[in-house]
């Protein structure tokens, strides 16, 4: 990526181009001077223009008038990223976009913006931390109010905050140790010592509190999915589609019918799920059923929230399959056949893995259900969400890193006596401190992060 | 000018300054067979210890070892005048431990005039110099009784320049206790524009040595096993007498002493304003910055065999004379102390470093050098090593040869001018292990081995320049017998070990170079005895330093291997023109750009205040 150092002026829509609308908005940052571009507005209209005003005007070109449009101009570096930015509010019908994005790369100077380019160039000037970059992602592609809350919080530094924190209690500890070498004259032997391991145990505890909120890493919060599973037949589609209230599965009473995993939205109190109906689970010898059947076990233990259902009246020996997985919920299906208490009682005894609790049963999909089903749900989420789970890869994967070289350098100080090499240890842990803080990003996080970006942000 | 007697010589290179980084200076600089002259104030000694009365300890301990290596003298000197040596650090790892020697002071500026009075081709002239000019083909003029031109000028006035004395409300002129000032930074160079800040340092009051009683103190005697610092010194011969220094400790009523006369110390009254060292702080900074804590070290240290006084390390005070007396009695085992001499604190002039390249020559004014505390480093070792780093480059310079730049990967002199040059000090600065990152590698027992690459781009050939190239040498040899030696899981040597210290079972065969890396076992004593077994009568020192290189070598890779990438960017050239005026960095990182004029990634990075966004900027413009 090379626009990690260009400072030309770009222009990007930032509203998103693909359909019509009926207003878009037009961006250009880093332009030189606003008189560069009076030829292309009727200012006659709208007088002189000065910055955070809105002007209304004519978009024109050599003449020939373009359109009516709203303009803002922000100067730096009191702007969004720091540098002169001027935004359009044009008539959001993608010809129009296209038309005017034109006009400003080839009469205008501009070339189109990367993705993220905007933001890139507000860490660039200082405008925002790498956190709060991030944070600003999570918050443009949240899907939970949690998410989007985290973004939020990250993007007004929160995070920042208790990563500035982490930073500098390992500053003290590390200060410590320089101490030890440096000082300990000045200070006496005893008191350097104390003062290594007071600090060392502060840091780790303030470690300890983050890495709380990184464990579990077993489910996505940020794309939780509930996975409904069972042997086939058991009447996962039906219970799916009835989640749903539409027919997206093929209801059928022949097994295996659904061959692979559906997934549909299921919003639930503000949280968007993925509700995901696994493939009937079982031997065959169908080629695209078994690759059905691996992505369905892969669900299953990366799901957020799943369910196991029964039929008694079809089971095998291939149930105990389930027998290594957790589950969330287990549910009877087909209890309006005669001899179904019987049945469940079978399965009950035969299955002791199942144990005695936790089984509800489901004859008809019913407003009962739909309560429990969802109640359950939010709860668990609601539960997962209480420590703030942090819930950014590149975060958890440096704060499990980071964790990982503390408790090496920790059994370390306990048996080396040479300080020389302890505090070489502990800035490889540095490093990784300050990866988090964003203080020395390599190229690649800033480049991930800002390929994530939809243009124009 | 014409009542000034004009002297037709014309020094290659002529010193003004006669204390550490002077004497350095001028030394080396004779090693070249140059025309060389030291103006030093009159009436004082060369090489004398205003202050401490030791050479060498945390970081500066490889630093006297380093001027050692390069040729330098104040090894040679702290050697013959050392009285009680010490290893600092002992317990926590050779790559930190380093050496100090209390030396007899008198005996130490005997020994510095009798060595430069012995060079035929140093003139030392004892006067006063007031004004430096340079004529229009570029020749220092320097006006003192007479007028003496040189074609290349090292500055190295310590805390002479416009210097002023503080014992509480008391104030005199003078760059010490009982010494003349010179005059100011910009009247010295009133034809030169130079740039000046100002520092404060401060010493403690000097206590007569029969008025203590050592009896309630804890004794410190001299360590026999330390190695002398000259490398063609033998290793442990002593050629002074040697005593033993004491610790005290200050209490509460000392503390309160101090505290409830907070308003009579010049430092907090408003009366000096220059800027101390937070490192190095007096006994009123630590009474007052730290209001819980009584107790605090003081180092009874002789000043010499056969004067009356001694150094209390750790008490330097500028408070009036009576408080002096109060706190110093209030320390057990001083009830009785006779103050010879009362603490002060002298105010002086420094140059601003930035102006200065890695050679230590001025940027805008070439052929004139500053070395020593003019620069504001506090320190002997300090001192000397830039001195030594001026006195090279200046004769260097003198013949038309190149420049001689020392790596901050490779010594603690390199580091210190490093940081010196990237920055505009704010308080004295003095070496710590912890300014370098190449910690590992910069150890005292190694100094040989670091500078000889420099020594040799010198091109001088002494008989030290014989010894050390024999040493390396030796060196590569007994290091690749450890590589290529291999020792059998149990054998003879290891249950001669086991005889020494408590030994584990080895998991496997392993080379003798592997052998020494074992955390459980000390590498020299272990190398020691392996050579015995093999019947190999081998030098002390080249064991030493082989065994310790052993032991460190992997971790040393490892850490190269890291530092690679960073000095990698670090050494990237970068046009600081370019990126002073360009709009994606901040103003007050551009002034600062502009103002030191970094050549290197890794001279931007050292600048205070550069933000990291500059930083990426920088970076990613190349790759």
């Amino acid at each position: 990526m090379n626009f990690l150092y260009s400072d030309d002026p770009i222009v990007a829509c930032s509203t998103g181009a693909q359909t019509n609308a009926a207003i878009s908005v037009i961006r250009i940052s880093g332009f030189k001077s606003l008189s560069f571009y009076s030829s292309f507005f009727r200012l006659d209209l709208c007088g002189p223009i000065e910055p955070r005003r809105v002007y209304y005007t004519k978009l024109v070109l050599q003449g020939q008038f373009l359109d009516d449009v709203c303009l803002t101009y922000f100067e730096g570096p009191r702007s969004y990223n720091g540098e002169n930015i001027l935004e359009i509010s044009v008539h959001g019908n993608t010809l129009n976009i296209e038309r005017i994005l034109q006009l400003f790369t080839s009469h205008g100077g501009c070339r189109v913006a990367q993705p993220g380019e905007f933001t890139y160039r507000a860490l660039r000037n200082k405008k925002l931390t790498l956190s709060q970059v991030e944070g600003l992602d999570l918050f443009l592609n949240a899907n939970s109010t949690f998410a989007l809350d985290q973004g939020l919080s990250l993007l007004s530094g929160n995070l920042h905050e208790a990563y500035q924190e982490l930073f500098d209690l390992f500053l003290i500890h590390k200060s410590s140790l320089e101490l030890m070498i440096d000082f300990s004259e000045d200070i006496g032997e005893d008191a350097a010592r104390q003062y290594f391991f007071s600090s060392l145990e502060r840091l780790s505890f303030k470690f300890l509190s983050l890495v709380k909120r990184v464990l579990p890493m077993d489910h996505n919060l940020l794309r939780p999915e509930v996975v409904i599973t069972g042997l086939p037949n058991a009447g996962k589609s039906t219970l799916f589609n009835f989640l749903l209230s539409d027919d997206r599965a093929i209801v059928s009473p022949r097994a295996g019918t659904t061959r692979d995993f559906i997934s549909e939205n299921l919003v639930i109190d503000g949280v968007k799920y993925r509700l995901v109906d696994t493939a009937g689970i079982r031997e065959s010898t169908d080629l695209i059923e078994n690759e059905g059947v691996q992505r369905s076990k892969q669900k299953l233990t990366e799901g957020f929230f799943s369910i196991l259902l029964i039929n008694p009246f079809e089971i095998d020996d291939s149930f105990n399959f389930f027998s290594s997985y957790m589950f969330d919920m287990i549910l009877f299906t087909h209890c309006d056949l005669p001899d179904f208490e019987r049945a469940r009682a079978a399965v009950l005894s035969s299955f002791s893995w199942l144990g005695p609790t936790g089984a509800a049963d489901f004859c008809n999909p019913g407003n009962e259900l739909d309560s429990l089903l969802r109640d359950t749900i939010n709860n668990k989420y609601l539960l997962a969400t209480e420590s703030k789970p942090i819930l950014l890869s590149r975060h958890k994967h440096l704060i499990l890193s980071a964790n990982g070289k503390l408790m090496e350098y920790q059994s370390l100080a306990s048996r080396e006596t040479d300080v020389a090499i302890l505090s070489q240890e502990l800035n490889s842990l540095g490093h990784c401190v300050s990866e988090l803080l964003g203080i020395v990003s390599p190229d690649q996080v800033l480049n991930s992060i800002f390929s994530n970006f939809c243009i124009g942000k | 000018m014409e009542h000034f007697r004009e002297i037709h010589i014309m020094y290659d290179v002529l010193v003004l300054g006669g204390g550490h980084a002077g004497i350095e200076a001028a030394y080396i600089a004779s090693q070249f067979n140059l025309r060389v002259g030291i103006i030093t104030m009159p009436g004082i000694a060369l090489g004398s210890a205003p202050c401490n009365p030791s050479v060498g300890g945390v970081g500066k301990g490889q630093v006297v070892r380093e001027i050692d290596a390069l040729g330098g003298i104040m090894g040679l000197l702290a050697d013959k005048a050392g009285i009680q040596f010490r290893t600092l650090n002992e317990s926590k790892g050779f790559a930190v431990q380093s050496s100090r020697v209390q030396i007899d002071k008198d005996l130490y500026s005997r020994e510095a005039e009798l060595l430069i009075g012995s060079v035929p081709n140093i003139d030392i002239i004892r006067q006063k110099a007031l004004r430096v000019t340079t004529n229009s083909a570029g020749i220092f003029e320097v006006y003192a009784n007479a007028l003496y031109s040189a074609k290349k000028l090292v500055v190295t006035v310590g805390t002479f320049l416009n210097g002023r004395l503080h014992t509480g409300s008391q104030q005199a002129n003078g760059g010490r206790f009982g010494c003349d000032q010179s005059v100011g930074l910009n009247d010295l160079f009133s034809g030169v524009k130079t740039c000046s800040n100002r520092f404060k340092t401060g010493t403690p009051p000097r206590l007569n040595k029969n008025s203590i009683d050592y009896s309630v103190l804890e004794e410190q005697p001299s360590d026999p096993d330390v190695r002398n610092f000259h490398c063609m010194h033998l290793g442990f011969a002593r050629m002074a007498k040697q005593i033993s220094c004491y610790l005290a400790k200050t209490n509460q009523s000392t503390m309160d002493i101090i505290r409830t006369n907070r308003e009579r110390s010049p430092m907090f009254n408003g009366q000096i304003t220059a800027v101390g060292a937070r490192y190095c702080p007096s006994i009123e900074d630590k009474a007052h910055r730290y209001p819980d804590k009584h107790i605090h070290h003081v180092f009874i240290e002789p000043e010499g065999i056969d004067l009356d006084t001694v150094y209390p390390s750790g008490i330097s005070s500028s408070l009036p004379m009576d408080i002096q007396t109060k706190y110093v009695r209030s320390i057990q085992g001083l009830e009785n102390a006779v103050i010879e001499v009362y603490g002060y604190a002298v105010e002086y002039d420094v140059v601003d470093t930035t102006f200065l390249g890695l050679t230590l020559e001025h940027k805008t004014i070439p052929g004139l050098y500053f070395a020593g505390q003019v620069n504001g480093t506090s320190g002997y070792e300090e001192a000397a090593g830039q001195g030594i780093v001026a006195g090279v480059n200046a004769a260097l310079s003198s013949l038309g040869k190149e420049p001689l730049i020392l790596s901050r990967h490779d010594s603690y002199i390199g580091v210190m001018i490093e940081d010196l040059t990237s920055n505009t000090r704010d308080e004295p600065y003095r070496l710590f292990t912890a300014r370098s990152e190449n910690r590992l590698y910069i150890r005292e027992d190694n100094s040989l081995i670091r500078m000889w690459p420099y020594r040799t781009k010198m091109g001088l050939e002494l008989p030290l320049d014989q010894y050390i190239a024999n040493f390396v040498l030796s060196v590569e040899v007994l290091g690749s017998f450890c590589d290529e030696t291999m020792i059998p899981e149990s054998s003879i040597i290891m249950a001669r070990l086991a005889g020494i210290e408590p030994t584990q079972q080895l998991s496997k065969r392993m080379s003798v170079a592997e052998l020494l890396r074992q955390a459980w076992l000390n590498p020299i004593t272990t190398l020691q005895e392996i050579l015995l077994f093999y019947g190999l009568a081998i030098d002390y020192d080249l064991i030493r330093t082989v065994a310790i290189s052993k032991k460190y070598d992997g971790y040393i890779k490892r850490s190269d291997d890291h530092l690679l990438k960073v000095r990698k960017l670090d050494g990237m050239k970068i046009n600081w023109e370019t990126i002073s005026s360009s709009g994606n960095v901040s103003f007050e990182c551009r002034q600062r750009i502009a103002r030191i004029k970094p050549e290197t990634f890794g001279q931007l990075k050292l600048i205070d205040g550069i933000r990291p966004a500059t930083l990426a900027v920088v970076a990613a413009k190349a790759l």
